[in-house]
C-alpha cells in the first residue's frame, strides 16, 4: 500500500521532471526560433542584393560587364538551400512557416534565374543554369539532388535552381508554363531549354546533355594538361 | 503522411516517453537519495553486547568443486558467535568432486553436509529451510564470500524492526579486471544505491541469492521456494512483497561475488535474470502497476520493464539509422559514379541539434553519471566516474539488447528455459 507519505515523493519527482522538461523544451523552442530568424534574415538580405543587382541593370544599360559580380549571389543562395532542407527534414517549424520560407526562397531562386539569364545574354558568360522540379514524395528525388549536388562541386559553372512543384506559387506557375512542365515523371531537369524527366545518374548527366557533356569534356583537357605540365616542373631532369 | 513521416513520428513520441519516464525515475531516486543521506553516511552501527541469534546458512552447490571449500571457509571465520551460525552445505547431485572435497568440513562442529538427488537450486534451499531449527536462515552461492561484518549487520537491521521479514545484502563484484567485469562492477554497485533507495519506500522488488536472510516465518507462511523461472529469489520476493512482508536492504554489508568473465557466460546468465524478469511478472501481472502493493507494484518493477523496452527501443533505433545512413551512402556513391564531395560538416550553429530530445539525453547521461558516481561514495571508493562507467554504457544499454531480444523470443516462441548455470 502506498502511504500518503509516498506519494508526496511520486508528486514532487513529477514535478520536478515535468518542470526540466518544460525548460528544456523552451530552450530548444528558443534554439529554434533563433535559426528561422537566420533565414528569414538572409533571405530579406538576398533580396536585398537582388534588387540591387536588378536595378543596376535597368539604371545602367551600358554598363560593363565586369562591374556586376553575379557568382556571390548564388552562393548566398544555395547555403540558404542547404538550410531550408534542414528545416524541413528536422521539422524545425510548422507547415506554414515552413510554406512561407520555401515560397519566399522560390521567389529569389526565380529572379536570381533570370538576372543570371539576362547576364548571360548581355555578357556572355560561363554559368549555366539547371531549373530542377522535385515533389516531397518521390525518392528518385533523393538521388537525383544528390547527383545535382555532386555535379555542382565538380562543375563549379554550374547552379542549380531547384523547386518543389507541389508549392503553390504563382511565379512558380508561370514558370512551369512556360516551360511546358507535366507533372507526370520526377525528377525534372531543365538544362538549356531541354526537358530531362526520370533519374539520371552523374554519369548519365555527363553523356545525354550537350552543355554538361562539353564542360565535361573542357576538364578534361585541363586535367590532361595539368597532368603533363607538373612532372615536368618537378622532375630532376629539368633542373639540370 | 507518407510511412517515413508515420516512422519518423512514432518514434519521436515512443522517445519522449521513454525519456520523460527514465528522467522522472533518476530524479525519484535522487530524491530518496537525499532523504535518507545521512543514514547512509553513518552506515549500520550497533552496540556492542548485542544477544545474536541463531542463523542458518545454506550453501547450495552443483558442481563446485573448486570454489566450495573456500566459500564455507570464508563462512567460517565471520565475526558471529560460533555456537549461533549453523552452515549447512547442499550437494544437490554433483558430478564433480564437490562432494569428495566438503569431506573437510566432516566433524567440524556447526557445519553439516548433506547431499541429494539434482532437483534444482530451489530444491536444495528447500530441504535446507524444512530441516532448518533457527528463527533465521540464509543462504550463499558457492562462488561469493562475505566480509567479516556482514552477517551481523544484517542481523541487526532484525533486531532493530521486528516487521522486517528478509534483508538482502549489499553485492558487489571482487577484484574486476577488464571491460567485462568492470562493466559489471559498475552495474552491481547501481543496484546497491537503487535498492537502497527503494528500501526507503519498501520497494525491493528481489532479495537476490547470495547471502539475502529470511525470517524463517516468511516460508512456514508463503511456502516453501519455487522454481520461479530458474529465479527462485525473484519468485520468493515477489510472493512477499504482494503479501506484505516486508523487505529490507543493508548497503554496506557487503558479499563479494566473482563477475562473469566472459561474455557467453554474461549472457547465459542475463538471459536466465531477464527471462525470470519477464515470465514472473506475467504470472504476477494482476499485483503489478497497482498502488495497493506500494511502491514495488507501482515502481520498482515498472523501472526493469522501461530499462529492457527502452534498450529495445534505442538499440532498434541505433541499428536502424546505421542501416539507411550505410545505405544512403553507398547509393550515394553509385548514383554520382563515385564522387566524393566535401565530407566536412558544415561549422554554423544552423545544422547542431538543438531538439530537446538531445538536452533531455545530455541531462540524462549527467544524471546518470552522478548516480554511479553517487555508488562509489557508498561503496567507500572515491566519487569520480571512470572509463568503467563508458564499458557500462556499451555493454548494458547496447550488448544487453541481445539477451533481452533473446529472452523475449524465448518467452513468445520456444518457452524455453535456461537452467540455473
Amino acid at each position: 500500500m502506498i502511504t500518503k507519505l509516498q506519494w508526496k515523493t511520486y508528486i514532487i519527482a513529477l514535478f520536478i521532471t515535468a518542470s526540466i522538461f518544460a525548460t528544456v523544451i523552451l530552450l530548444s523552442r528558443f534554439a529554434t526560433d533563433q535559426k528561422i530568424k537566420a533565414i528569414q534574415d538572409a533571405q530579406d538580405s538576398i533580396a536585398i542584393d537582388i534588387a540591387s543587382s536588378e536595378t543596376q541593370f535597368s539604371l545602367l544599360s551600358e554598363l560593363t560587364c565586369k562591374n556586376i559580380d553575379a557568382s556571390s549571389l548564388s552562393q548566398e543562395l544555395r547555403s540558404m538551400e542547404a538550410r531550408i532542407q534542414y528545416t524541413e527534414a528536422n521539422k524545425l517549424t510548422n507547415n506554414e512557416e515552413l510554406l512561407k520560407l520555401k515560397k519566399y526562397y522560390f521567389l529569389l531562386e526565380i529572379k536570381d534565374f533570370l538576372l543570371l539569364r539576362k547576364f548571360n545574354e548581355r555578357c556572355g558568360s560561363t554559368a549555366v543554369p539547371i531549373v530542377y522540379f522535385y515533389t516531397n514524395d518521390c525518392s528518385d528525388c533523393v538521388k537525383q539532388g544528390y547527383v545535382l549536388t555532386a555535379l555542382q562541386e565538380k562543375y563549379p559553372e554550374l547552379r542549380v535552381y531547384s523547386f518543389d512543384y507541389n508549392v503553390d506559387l504563382s511565379a512558380l506557375h508561370a514558370l512551369l508554363t512556360i516551360y511546358k512542365v507535366k507533372g507526370d515523371q520526377f525528377p525534372i531537369m531543365i538544362v538549356g531549354e531541354k526537358i530531362y524527366a526520370g533519374l539520371k545518374s552523374l554519369e548519365d548527366v555527363e553523356k545525354t546533355v550537350p552543355i554538361i557533356s562539353k564542360l565535361a569534356a573542357q576538364q578534361k583537357v585541363k586535367e590532361a594538361s595539368s597532368k603533363i605540365k607538373s612532372p615536368a616542373t618537378t622532375s630532376p631532369s629539368t633542373k639540370k | 503522411m507518407n510511412p517515413g513521416d508515420y516512422i519518423y513520428g512514432v518514434q519521436t513520441v515512443l522517445g519522449y516517453i521513454f525519456c520523460f519516464f527514465a528522467l522522472y525515475v533518476q530524479v525519484f531516486l535522487l530524491i530518496l537519495l537525499f532523504r535518507e543521506r545521512k543514514q547512509i553516511i553513518k552506515g549500520t552501527v550497533f552496540p556492542e553486547n548485542v544477544n545474536w541469534p541463531a542463523v542458518a546458512i545454506t550453501i547450495p552447490c552443483w558442481n563446485e568443486e573448486d570454489t566450495v571449500v573456500k566459500t564455507v571457509n570464508s563462512l567460517l571465520e565471520i565475526d558471529y558467535p560460533k555456537n549461533r551460525l549453523i552452515i549447512r552445505v547442499i550437494d544437490d547431485g554433483s558430478t564433480d568432486r564437490t562432494w569428495e572435497r566438503v569431506q573437510v568440513f566432516q566433524g567440524i562442529e556447526n557445519v553439516y553436509i548433506m547431499r541429494k538427488e539434482n532437483g534444482g537450486k530451489h530444491t536444495a534451499l528447500n530441504l535446507a529451510i524444512e530441516t532448518a531449527t533457527t528463527e533465521y536462515v540464509g543462504n550463499l552461492d558457492a562462488d561469493a564470500f562475505i566480509s567479516k561484518d556482514t552477517l551481523k549487520k544484517i542481523m541487526w537491521q532484525f533486531l532493530s524492526d521486528p516487521e522486517m521479514m528478509a534483508v538482502s545484502p549489499a553485492v558487489v563484484i571482487h577484484d574486476p579486471k577488464g571491460f567485462l567485469e568492470k562493466a559489471q562492477d559498475v552495474e552491481f554497485n547501481m543496484f546497491v544505491l537503487m535498492k537502497r533507495a527503494l528500501s526507503s519506500l519498501n520497494g525491493i522488488h528481489v532479495s537476490q541469492g547470495q547471502f539475502s536472510i529470511f525470517r524463517k516465518k516468511v516460508f512456514d507462511d508463503l511456502g516453501p521456494y519455487k522454481n520461479g523461472h530458474q529465479n527462485e529469489d525473484l519468485e520468493i520476493s515477489y510472493r512477499m512483497q504482494v503479501n506484505g512482508y516486508k523487505i529490507g536492504q543493508c548497503h554496506d554489508a557487503y558479499v563479494h561475488t566473482m563477475a562473469m568473465d566472459t561474455l557467453p557466460t554474461l549472457y547465459k546468465q542475463r538471459l536466465r535474470w531477464t527471462y525470470g524478469f519477464i515470465n514472473n511478472n506475467y504470472d504476477y501481472r494482476k499485483y503489478l502497476f497497482n498502488p495497493k502493493y506500494g511502491t514495488f507494484s507501482l515502481l520498482s518493477v515498472p523501472i526493469g520493464i522501461l530499462y529492457i523496452l527502452s534498450v529495445l527501443f534505442s538499440t532498434s533505433l541505433l541499428v536502424w539509422t546505421i542501416g539507411k545512413t550505410a545505405y544512403d551512402a553507398i547509393m550515394r556513391l553509385i548514383i554520382t559514379n563515385f564522387h566524393i564531395g566535401n565530407l566536412a560538416p558544415s561549422p554554423s550553429f544552423f545544422f547542431v541539434d538543438t531538439r530537446p530530445i538531445i538536452f533531455i539525453s545530455a541531462i540524462l547521461l549527467i544524471l546518470l553519471i552522478t548516480v554511479t558516481s553517487l555508488a562509489k561514495k557508498i561503496r567507500g571508493q572515491r566519487p569520480i566516474p571512470s572509463i568503467s562507467f563508458v564499458y557500462f554504457l556499451i555493454l548494458f544499454n547496447f550488448i544487453g539488447a541481445t539477451w533481452f531480444w533473446k529472452a523475449f523470443y524465448n518467452t513468445l516462441i520456444s518457452r524455453k528455459e535456461v537452467v540455473w548455470r
